[in-house]
């Protein structure tokens, strides 16, 4: 983990990025800057691209026009593996047809790290064993992963992530199907990742709330732009929720969680 | 999957592979001495060890009409059954992984569907000897139809996504759609030719050469080297494309690459036998329950289950029934039912 230790300049750049799957662009001139050591919130209403561009972030599209870079250099130019050792995902989906059992499927977060004849090594088994205890993954590391609920397997595919010891972590939509308890164990390991070992996290929420305790910095994003960017404190407010997904709130320091947090009414 | 818990270790996997490997050289000898005429099992033994460098002595002893039988007749068809056998499994093997699906075979992109359309047009047209000319379009027929349904799969600006497992199902079920309307009007063209069609099509070991058998092994020996080479690419392909890709696996080139080796060895056991069905779909399926579905074990254990399971079919056909059957009847009518009985259990779905 050297490499998340030594900070030089932005994580991720992004420079006046648009793109379209079609004709109607999804992601429309957008510029950001993704600083080391910080937890980063994209929220926004259904279809407004937070997925499209975590999936420009990560390489797996590229832009119609604007370039991304990642650590000083131009996304286009890094492996997938290096992308891999770089940035770890916990996708939405996480529909599992095959009966690995769940220990198998969080050492496949070491592929990056590990060559191609080898087996897993000794600090490969460690660490999968050390991210099962943290995760709560190793009560069940035996059983099949296609015989868990959607909130177990989510925990599993988070584990695995996190095995990928990555300074970069994304997190697209990785909560939705966990119990409270087991979101806010998971968020808070996630928050000492951020502080201890300088790592950077990206994550699509949908509970503004929740993203408001954790995240240093939301991004909002409407209809394909960033509509409000900068440090939770500052955009967590009733304007811009009310401007980004149409609905009145009141906002304010709540001082149980320690946070702004928006309350909702009826009608 | 609850009805056979123990997933095998690595260690206990090289046992039972060992152990297929021994039935499967014991039974390429039981089977050559089965047949029309009977051939001691230890004479088949001599006929065969006399071809290794320096021991020509001990068939000495053997009559010349059983060592004639033995090389040039039985040999021929029982190697090129088992490299058949082994190559569909193994097809069926990347096929699930590919396409995300435990119930895809070497044909759900279309393979056998093309390679009958060219067999068809070879008989029809009569072209020169059938022994080559058939062969030669049912594999050239296969792969046209594997390059067009790649190139209709190959949209969409994701490269996580391009090649993703639903539009090439899609594609292949498009595709073998139109060829099987296709096959049925050359065979309607065809009259007296049409049971010459409908033979080729149940698939046959009959009369198979050593060419045959150097072109299988050969398929079947580079489609291994390939598949174990991606193999742990191929486990994480198996969940899911974008989570594969974020793991580091590029996953257009390996899919593509295990895609044409699939089909390759589809291609080749199609164009030596005909279509011989079950056996890419079940031998993988049977293996998984005992090698658990990491695919660096479920291939070796697959290639040999099902060499060993086709090479039983086709000596049952061959030399234990009154009259032989053909070997595409034959595998569906013993695997269809052991299928519904897997998906009765439940270890599917």
């Amino acid at each position: 983990m050297k490499q998340a230790l030594t900070p030089t300049g932005p994580d991720i750049f992004l420079d006046n990025v648009s793109f379209a799957y079609e004709k109607e662009p999804v992601l429309k001139e957008i510029s950001l800057t993704f600083e080391p050591g910080r937890f980063y919130s994209i929220l926004g209403p259904n279809g407004c691209g937070k997925t499209t561009l975590l999936d420009l972030l990560i390489g797996h599209m590229t832009p119609d026009k604007g370039r991304v870079f990642l650590r000083g250099k131009e996304l286009a130019a890094w492996s997938r593996k290096k992308i891999a050792r770089t940035i770890a995902l916990v996708s939405q989906n996480y529909n599992i047809n095959f009966p690995f059992t769940v220990e198998e499927v969080i050492m496949m977060g070491r592929h990056p790290w590990i060559p191609r004849f080898s087996q897993p090594d000794q600090k490969d088994m460690d660490r999968v064993k050390a991210v099962m205890a943290r995760t709560g993954t190793d009560t069940f590391h035996d059983r099949k992963i296609t015989a868990l609920s959607g909130g177990e397997r989510q925990r599993c595919v988070f584990a695995r992530a996190l095995c990928q010891d990555t300074p970069i972590l994304f997190l697209d939509e990785a909560f939705s199907n966990m119990d409270i308890s087991h979101t806010l164990r998971l968020l808070n390991l996630v928050k000492e990742e951020v502080s201890m070992q300088n790592r950077t996290v990206i994550s699509v929420f949908h509970d503004i709330n929740l993203a408001s305790i954790w995240s240093d910095h939301l991004i909002f994003m409407k209809q394909g732009r960033v509509a409000a960017c900068g440090p939770t404190d500052e955009v967590m407010n009733a304007a811009v929720i009310e401007e980004v997904f149409q609905v009145e709130s009141h906002v304010a320091y709540n001082e149980y969680s320690r946070a702004r947090q928006a309350c909702f009414k009826a009608g | 999957m609850n009805w056979i818990q123990p997933c095998l270790t690595a260690g206990r996997t090289q046992i039972l592979a060992g152990l297929f490997s021994i039935l499967l050289l014991g039974l390429v000898v039981l089977s050559a001495s089965l047949g029309y005429m009977k051939i001691e099992f230890f004479d088949v033994l001599k006929i065969i060890l006399a071809r290794l460098p320096g021991q020509a002595h001990l068939a000495e002893a053997v009559s010349q009409a059983s060592q004639v039988v033995v090389m040039d007749v039985r040999l021929p068809r029982i190697l090129t059954c088992a490299a058949v056998g082994g190559g569909l499994a193994l097809s069926g093997v990347i096929f699930q992984g590919i396409l995300l699906n435990p119930l895809a075979d070497p044909y759900t992109l279309g393979v056998s569907a093309g390679a009958a359309f060219g067999a068809c047009f070879a008989i029809l047209l009569n072209l020169g000897a059938a022994f080559v000319s058939v062969p030669l379009f049912a594999f050239a027929g296969a792969c046209l139809t594997l390059f067009f349904v790649i190139f209709l799969s190959y949209t969409g600006k994701n490269s996580a996504a391009v090649l993703s497992s639903n539009s090439l199902i899609l594609s292949g079920i498009i595709v073998a759609a139109i060829l099987s309307a296709g096959i049925s009007f050359l065979k309607y063209t065809a009259d007296e030719q049409v049971s010459i069609i409908i033979f080729w099509l149940m698939g046959s070991f009959a009369s198979k050469t050593w060419l045959d058998v150097g072109v299988t092994l050969l398929s079947l020996v580079l489609g291994l080297l390939v598949s174990m080479v991606f193999a742990r690419d191929l486990n994480l392909i198996s969940l899911g494309e974008r989570s594969a890709a974020s793991l580091g696996v590029d996953t257009r080139k390996v899919t593509l690459m295990l895609l044409v080796t699939g089909s390759m060895l589809a291609a080749v056991s199609v164009s030596v036998s005909g279509i011989i069905g079950f056996v890419g779909l079940l031998v993988p399926h049977m293996v998984r329950l005992f090698t658990g579905p990491d695919n660096r074990r479920l291939i070796p254990v697959s290639l040999l289950a099902g060499a060993l399971l086709l090479l039983g079919a086709d000596t049952i056909t061959r030399a234990v029934l009154p009259h032989e059957i053909p070997i595409g009847i034959l595998t569906a009518l013993i695997g269809g039912p052991v299928f519904c009985w897997i998906f009765k259990r439940g270890a599917i779905r």
